[in-house]
């Protein structure tokens, strides 16, 4: 009976646990494409995710260096650390050894590429949404926008690429270059479905519009030299809709002011941080490493910096922590007139308020004079004129003057201490030190409608309507007074000309790189305004190096190859 | 927590059940708490995170055993089913600007800005059954045949079970008569096996393609988005199989005063389990493959010696050799895998890059110019000599993450009352990428430490010259610095003790007081100048040494 008993349990223990379930993997903390994006909330995220991709190139450093730099505007500040894309020196698609903050090339690729594949997985699977057919419109003409925008980028910035529109469901080892113009067939094609199916306005700030996909495919008609549809659909964002510029342009940068009738499209972040982009192991782990808005840490200079020579300032939250990554060219100040036009004021800063009292040494020439700032006394001045030092030993306040920021021939002199564009400070952080700011990147404002308009007229012979359209900014741009003074009229109508007035316009906000690329001035304005760049530029740069972390990873390597003249 | 029952039946007399049950349980908990002026805030909010993590392992085997002996044959006939199941769940939560500091990480409830809240759970399970047949014959023929099949979840469907056969067989030759009362050979054993092992340690759900979540918003509301996870699932997962053929001597001399083994292998691994970075254009980063097929020869010596014995000085020294040369056969691309650094013939830790000669020196003006570079740039190898450095035909496998070989050698030494052990340690051959040469900053903008850099005065080799015009990422072939020699010889551990004469010792009726000290990695012979490579080339952890001074009194 003992016996009996024992056995017994040992059949119990053994037969209990054979049953192989135990092996069928649930994943129950965890999401898949299959459950989430077959439910109206969970397509919903997918489409929020596939916005959130503009946060990559958008107020971030490595979208500021390859929209906006290697062009006539602007000279590396001292703590630049990609020298090479900001002087297309020694360019090359290995980006072996640096930091994860530096990688600029590759973060930028695989952000647009991930973009791409869950636009794709949308727009194929948006029937199985569970959503209603209207809202399933609306969401394809979002997704259909984002991918266009998402190529665009790719294919301005390297040509001929990698190009799908399905989703990638299993491991992929290869990849193609498609034509550009190929690429953008697809472009012209997602946006005519955006324009045709997306609503007018919206209340959830941030998403595409109507007029924003409108106003995207005039800069793409632009670019593809259709001069007569860029011009149609930009005048039409600016007459059928309810944008109107801004009375004063310095306003357009305030904080208060992030949602304003000028804006078009943007790239929106938060103040509330935890809906910001910044790394984080649980809640965002595929992050970016400094998160938010970063353009008020990049276009700062040293002003708190003793050991340049800096006096009477401290780091605090309304001058900012200053990156010093970019600098003006003497080009870009000179650009502008600010005896009549109010945008030099508004796009830059030119004085310090001492928030450190004491007793400093200021410099002047190679004599030291000693100076006494309280709260409140001007500390710092910077000005692109050169000011006498019999001028300025009478000063309290150091001067950063023409001489100290560039040498006679126009290079820089010294890149710590500069005018710095202030569109982007960010009074509003919660510390000093905070990098995150809730700043939305504008994409599309009304401005650059009437500057795509003038642009394509004078293009098209019609240079009175170009000057007109200019004349509506410059008008709204000019100091108080002097309205008459900012007209231009048909015979200053040139490229070079639109070329400068976008500068005014639109310094530091992502557009100069593709300005100059689109206008065949890229080697020609950077040979002759950026002396740093001088001696590297050529023509190939017109288009960027390929990832080498791409070109290393595909199987078909005598297809997919690197850019010419890149190594 | 390691807690274990089982419940043992003798059936027959020959015949016995065996159930045994363990539980692992681990319970982990993490708190942190940064205050503003730290270096990892930098100004930012103060930020209190907890992590609570808890872990279930149950390990569930019913052993069936059956012997009997026909004259001198001996049998044991075993059958083995268990079961391995692992349960992990964790819960973070965190937030920002709490208003007391000194609360630390237990105040988090009182965050009051950028609280969010994690939680994660990962389940596996191996199930397995195993037959095994012992033979032996008179203590002189052992044979062991093996026969198990194994399920895992990790893998995908279809490809979770696996067969796994074995055989291992051994000759005692000293139990032949011919050697039975040998003094010299004292012990002599001959061993061959061939077996099949399988490998699934891969992370759950690595079949699965999931989903991240994203934080984002319109306006100030949040609209969090999810997205494909950076890692794609692989639905084709299956067993990485490893075929060993082993051929082994273990031996005896003189009394066993010296003993060793000494092993030679052969491994072919089939299906390798490997993450994969796969094309960043495919909107992916990486997935768990079964990449290829490697192949390992090695062979491991042991060898014991007792080299001094008298009654006040003993002598005892160890030494293991252990050389194994892998290379890749076979990769699923067909061509090699730049990406990853497998390449044919090669092990799967290869660094691939520019080979750097040098920096280009004042007299080479000319000759760096052809390539477009500067006397102070680093110069390397143009490897096709087609006069231009590009980066399909200019870098070359510079050096395997391998060892060579590895040893060991343990010193054991009583002298009387002292007693002394040294442990040796030596990894030779392999290269490591030494992240410290990221520190050095041509810009001359930021805090440094010395390098050996390139002047006009000090035409170093090591260094590019410094440039206020190049940052690091500007300077041609930076990557290329950083590889170097890892090959160290390290006193790994030694202890020297004392132990007090026992006429003292029962003075305060303890029976035995030992003092000792003892210290780990107390010097390393390292290629690299102030660096122990044992940790691989990462520099923010460096390896540690220690010192530990103690007393054992027992009574």
């Amino acid at each position: 009976m003992k016996h009996i008993n024992k056995l017994f349990v040992a059949i119990f223990l053994f037969g209990s646990i054979g049953c192989s379930d135990l092996l069928e993997e649930e994943n129950r903390a965890g999401l898949t494409a299959n459950t989430v994006y077959t439910s109206p909330a969970g397509f919903e995220s997918l489409v929020n995710a596939a916005y959130s991709y503009t946060r990559a190139w958008y107020g971030k450093e490595e979208g500021y260096n390859l929209m906006e730099m290697g062009s006539d505007l602007w000279y590396p500040g001292v703590d630049n650390r990609r020298l090479d894309l900001m002087a297309y020196s020694n360019l090359q698609g290995s980006e072996a050894g640096l930091a994860a903050t530096e990688t600029f090339l590759e973060r930028l690729w695989q952000r647009s590429y991930q973009a791409i594949n869950l636009c794709n997985t949308g727009i194929l699977g948006v029937k199985e949404s569970g959503m209603t057919e209207s809202l399933q419109k609306t969401r394809e003409g979002e997704l259909r926008f984002l991918r266009a925008h998402y190529y665009w980028l790719l294919t301005e910035q390297w040509g001929d690429v990698h190009f799908s529109t399905d989703a990638t469901i299993t491991a992929q080892t290869t990849a193609n270059k498609t034509p550009r113009a190929k690429i953008y067939e697809q472009i012209l094609e997602d946006l005519n479905f955006a324009i045709a199916n997306l609503p007018v306005t919206t209340t959830q700030y941030g998403r595409a519009t109507k007029p924003a996909a409108e106003g995207f495919l005039a800069r793409i008609q632009l670019t593809l030299g259709n001069n007569q549809a860029a011009s149609t659909l930009a005048q039409k964002v600016i007459s059928d809709y309810t944008y109107k510029l801004l009375p004063k342009y310095a306003d357009l940068w305030k904080m208060a002011n992030l949602k304003n009738t000028e804006v078009i499209w943007a790239c929106n972040y938060t103040s509330d941080l935890t809906l910001s982009d910044l790394t984080n192991a649980v809640t965002n782990p595929d992050g970016h490493p400094r998160g938010g808005h970063n353009g008020h840490l990049h276009f700062g200079m040293a002003y708190e910096r003793t050991a340049t020579g800096s006096i009477g300032m401290a780091r605090d939250v309304a001058n900012g922590r200053p990156f010093v990554r970019y600098m003006p060219t003497k080009f870009l100040l000179e650009v502008f007139d600010e005896t009549k036009d109010s945008r030099y004021a508004g796009t830059f800063k030119t004085a310090w308020i001492c928030n450190k009292a004491g007793k400093y040494k200021k410099k002047v020439g190679t004599e030291e004079i000693e100076v006494t700032l309280a709260l409140g006394d001007t500390a710092i001045v910077a000005t692109k004129y050169e000011v006498s030092d019999e001028v300025d030993r009478t000063k309290k306040y150091l001067i950063i003057d023409q001489s100290k920021m560039y040498k006679a021939d126009g290079s820089f002199n010294g890149n710590a201490m500069f005018v710095p564009l202030q569109k982007f400070d960010d009074p509003t952080r919660p510390t000093f030190n905070e990098a995150q700011s809730g700043r939305d990147a504008f994409i599309i404002r009304l401005a650059e409608m009437y500057m795509i308009a003038a642009e394509a007229e004078m293009n098209l012979g019609n240079k009175t309507k170009a000057a007109d359209l200019i004349n509506v900014l410059r008008t709204r741009a000019a100091l108080p007074g002097k309205e008459a003074d900012m007209q231009v009229s048909a015979s200053d109508m040139t490229i070079d000309f639109i070329l400068d007035e976008r500068a005014r316009e639109f310094a530091g906000e992502q557009l100069r790189w593709f300005d100059l690329k689109r206008t065949g001035k890229l080697v020609e304005r950077v040979k002759k305004y950026n002396l740093a760049a001088v001696a590297f530029v050529q023509d190939f740069h017109n288009i960027r190096p390929i990832p080498q972390k791409q070109i290393d990873a595909v199987t078909n390597k005598s297809e997919f190859v690197q850019n010419p003249g890149y190594k | 927590m390691f807690t274990s029952a089982y419940l043992g039946v003798n059936l027959l007399d020959n015949l016995s059940f065996k159930t045994n049950l363990g539980m692992n349980l681990t319970s982990t908990r993490e708190g942190l708490y940064a205050g503003s002026q730290t270096n990892f805030r930098n100004g930012a909010q103060p930020l209190a995170r907890y992590i609570a993590g808890n872990s279930v392992g149950l390990n569930l085997e019913n052993i069936l055993n059956y012997n009997f002996n026909v004259n001198k044959h001996s049998f044991v006939l075993t059958g083995v089913h268990s079961v391995l199941t692992n349960h992990f769940e964790s819960s973070t939560a965190e937030g920002a600007n709490q208003l007391i500091n000194s609360q630390l990480y237990y105040g988090l409830a009182n965050a009051n800005s950028q609280v969010s809240i994690g939680a994660s759970l990962k389940e596996s399970a191996l199930i397995s059954y195993t037959g095994r047949l012992l033979y032996n014959y008179n203590d002189k023929y052992l044979m062991t045949l093996t026969a198990r099949t194994d399920g895992a979840s990790q893998l995908s469907e279809g490809n979770k079970w696996a067969f796994f056969p074995s055989a291992s067989l051994a000759w005692r030759v000293s139990q032949e008569d011919f050697l039975k009362d040998n003094g010299t050979i004292s012990d002599l054993k001959v061993r061959v096996s061939y077996g099949i092992a399988g490998n699934s340690a891969v992370e759950p759900y690595s079949t699965q393609s999931v989903l991240n979540r994203v934080p984002f918003a319109w306006d100030e509301s949040a609209a969090i988005g999810y997205t494909y996870a950076p890692r794609i699932g692989n639905s084709d997962l299956k067993w990485e199989t490893s075929t060993t053929t082993n051929f082994g001597v273990d031996f005896g001399l003189l009394n066993n005063r010296i003993t060793g083994t000494v092993d030679v292998f052969t491994t072919t691994t089939k299906d390798l389990l490997l993450e994969r970075l796969l094309p960043l254009s495919s909107g992916a980063l990486s997935t768990i493959e079964n990449v290829g097929e490697t192949e390992n020869k090695g062979i491991e010596l042991g060898l014991n010696a007792i080299a001094v014995d008298k009654k006040n000085f003993k002598w005892n020294v160890g030494v293991n050799w252990f050389k194994v040369n892998e290379k890749i056969v076979r990769l699923a691309t067909a061509s090699n895998d730049v990406a990853n650094g497998w390449f044919i013939g090669e092990t799967t830790q290869s660094y691939y890059d520019y080979e750097k000669l040098g920096i280009w020196q004042s007299n080479e003006v000319d000759a760096a110019k052809a390539f477009g570079q500067n006397v102070g740039d680093i110069k390397v190898k143009d490897q096709n000599g087609d006069g231009k450095i590009d980066a399909t035909n200019d870098r070359v496998i510079l050096g395997s993450g391998r060892p060579s070989w590895i040893g060991n050698l343990n010193n054991d030494i009583k002298f009387h009352n002292f007693d002394l052990n040294l442990q040796l340690f030596a990894r030779w051959g392999q290269m490591v990428r030494y992240a410290f040469t990221g520190v050095y900053d041509p810009q001359a903008n930021e805090n440094s430490l010395i390098h050996n850099y390139w002047t006009p005065e000090n035409p170093s080799n090591d260094f590019p010259r410094p440039n206020a015009s190049k940052s690091q990422s500007a300077t041609l072939y930076y990557s290329s610095l950083f590889y170097k020699d890892g090959s160290f010889f390290k006193l790994r551990g030694a202890t020297l003790g004392y132990t007090l004469p026992k006429s003292l010792v029962s003075k305060i009726n303890a029976s035995n007081i030992r003092v000792y000290i003892s210290g780990r990695n107390l010097w390393t012979y390292s290629k690299i100048e102030d660096y122990d490579p044992e940790r691989g080339g990462n520099f923010t952890n460096p390896m540690t040494k220690v010192f530990v001074g103690g007393v054992n009194v027992d009574f």
